[in-house]
């Protein structure tokens, strides 16, 4: 397997800096724009996703999940971190249009966790699914989901959690079907 | 762990996945997370971002400035200046004139009682310095820094007061010493010491690997050249494990008797 750019980036190669920023900052803005309140914040946000990764790149395997899913889970851990210090700016919680439908990736790119991921998710329950697509499309808390739905707080909570432990189960079930070490 | 704790901690775990913790709920987590270690812990957070990064169809865009900053820093924390060697010992002099004579002659310079050539000629083979000059050179460096050892969980039981020795370590140089004292001669065919260097513009979960050494003499001093993986760029802390020969990529760090602290000026 080729060497991926943070895995560059973990063994000191500065050229690998720019690739990565290239690759992955519209990434990394998209999420910003998605999980922050205040537009102004937005970019200090990325730059503080991309402090992190700079740090944390030599944690990447390979064999547990796509480079963009890693950048996704350290971006969505510091942003979300940066939304709590300032959870006082309101945010309008109305939705647009309909949920995009995630993008099969890049042939290129396609990872067995990843598709089977992609496989369980449309396996959810309704209900859960829906939960979960709001908090990773529009950054939601569950207080906001409970708004946009006109749901209890508690159900949301719920069916998150019921449906991240659905997500969890089936993967683990999926690993020892392949013979590999559940994750 | 039963049930309502493992309950607990998955309803965490996927807490902090969707929308964080609070400083409470973070206290709570990683008490659970002490009293049972779960290795899928960081499991929910890597489903979402998965999913997060298979939801994302339009990349946004960045600013030109903001791609300046943000390289700007990345190209200072990653790679670093580039690692000067440690330094050569003086290399042994060279006689240009041995290598033009042959045996024979040089065997009648010999028979012919040739004491000059004993002297040696313009250039002298310089002793090469020990680990213990090599050390004292470092010390008036400008940017080097000492500090003395302090006893880690399992070091070896000793006085309170008991010297373990120190480490002096030179950013600019990237060379340093360790000095130990007090711990035990260690079995080479069963386990080796392994220096750490934790470095805070790295991932303290992987800091930097300083080399293997052994102790040979458990009642003198050992001085041991730190040899760096790495570029260190900023040393916040110094730890001695106990491996397995050869050392390890990753350290459990269940065997940690020495512990030198950089922010503890000693």
């Amino acid at each position: 397997m080729s060497i991926t750019i943070l895995q560059r980036v973990a063994r000191g190669e500065q050229s690998a800096v720019g690739e990565c920023i290239a690759r992955y900052g519209g990434l990394v803005a998209t999420l910003a724009n998605r999980l922050l309140r205040d537009i102004r914040e937005v970019d200090d946000g990325v730059q503080d996703v991309f402090v992190e990764l700079w740090k944390v790149a030599g944690r990447y395997d390979p064999d547990r999940g796509t480079e963009d899913a890693f950048v996704s889970t350290v971006a969505r851990r510091r942003l979300i971190d940066r939304r709590r210090r300032n959870r006082n700016v309101p945010r309008p919680t109305a939705l647009e249009g309909d949920l995009p439908a995630p993008t099969t990736s890049d042939p290129l790119e396609r990872h067995d966790v990843a598709d089977r991921l992609r496989d369980l998710w449309e396996r959810l329950d309704d209900g859960e699914r829906d939960v979960l697509d709001l908090a990773v499309h529009h950054g939601m808390t569950y207080a906001e989901v409970a708004e946009t739905r006109g749901l209890p707080l508690g159900t949301v909570k719920s069916r998150a959690r019921a449906g991240l432990r659905r997500l969890r189960e089936g993967l683990r079930h999926e690993a020892i079907l392949h013979g590999e070490d559940p994750p | 762990m039963n049930e309502q704790d493992r309950d607990r901690l998955l309803d965490l775990l996927a807490d902090r996945a969707i929308e964080g913790l609070s400083e409470n709920d973070e206290r709570e987590l990683a008490e659970l997370l002490d009293r049972v270690p779960l290795e899928e812990a960081e499991l929910f957070e890597d489903v979402l971002g998965q999913r997060t990064a298979d939801s994302v169809t339009e990349p946004g865009d960045l600013s030109p400035e903001l791609v300046r900053r943000i390289t700007e820093e990345g190209e200072r924390m990653v790679g670093g200046p580039t690692i000067p060697g440690p330094p050569a010992p003086p290399s042994p002099a060279r006689r240009p004139w041995v290598e033009r004579l042959s045996w024979l002659a040089l065997g009648l310079l010999l028979a012919a009682g040739a004491a000059w050539w004993l002297r040696g000629g313009p250039n002298v083979v310089a002793d090469e310095p020990t680990l213990a000059e090599r050390r004292s050179r470092l010390l008036d460096g400008e940017d080097t820094l000492t500090r003395s050892w302090s006893a880690g969980p399992t070091a070896p039981e000793v006085g309170d007061d008991f010297d373990f020795g120190d480490v002096v370590w030179s950013r600019s140089e990237q060379e340093g010493y360790l000095r130990i004292r007090g711990l035990p001669v260690n079995d080479v065919t069963r386990e080796q010491y392994q220096l750490w260097i934790f470095d805070e513009t790295r991932d303290a979960a992987h800091p930097v690997d300083g080399g293997v050494f052994d102790v040979t003499d458990a009642d003198g001093e050992t001085i041991v050249a730190i040899d760096p993986k790495l570029a260190v760029r900023e040393a916040t802390l110094f730890a001695i494990t106990v491996e397995s020969p050869g050392g390890v990529v990753v350290s459990d760090r269940s065997r940690l008797p020495l512990l030198a602290k950089v922010d503890d000026a000693s």
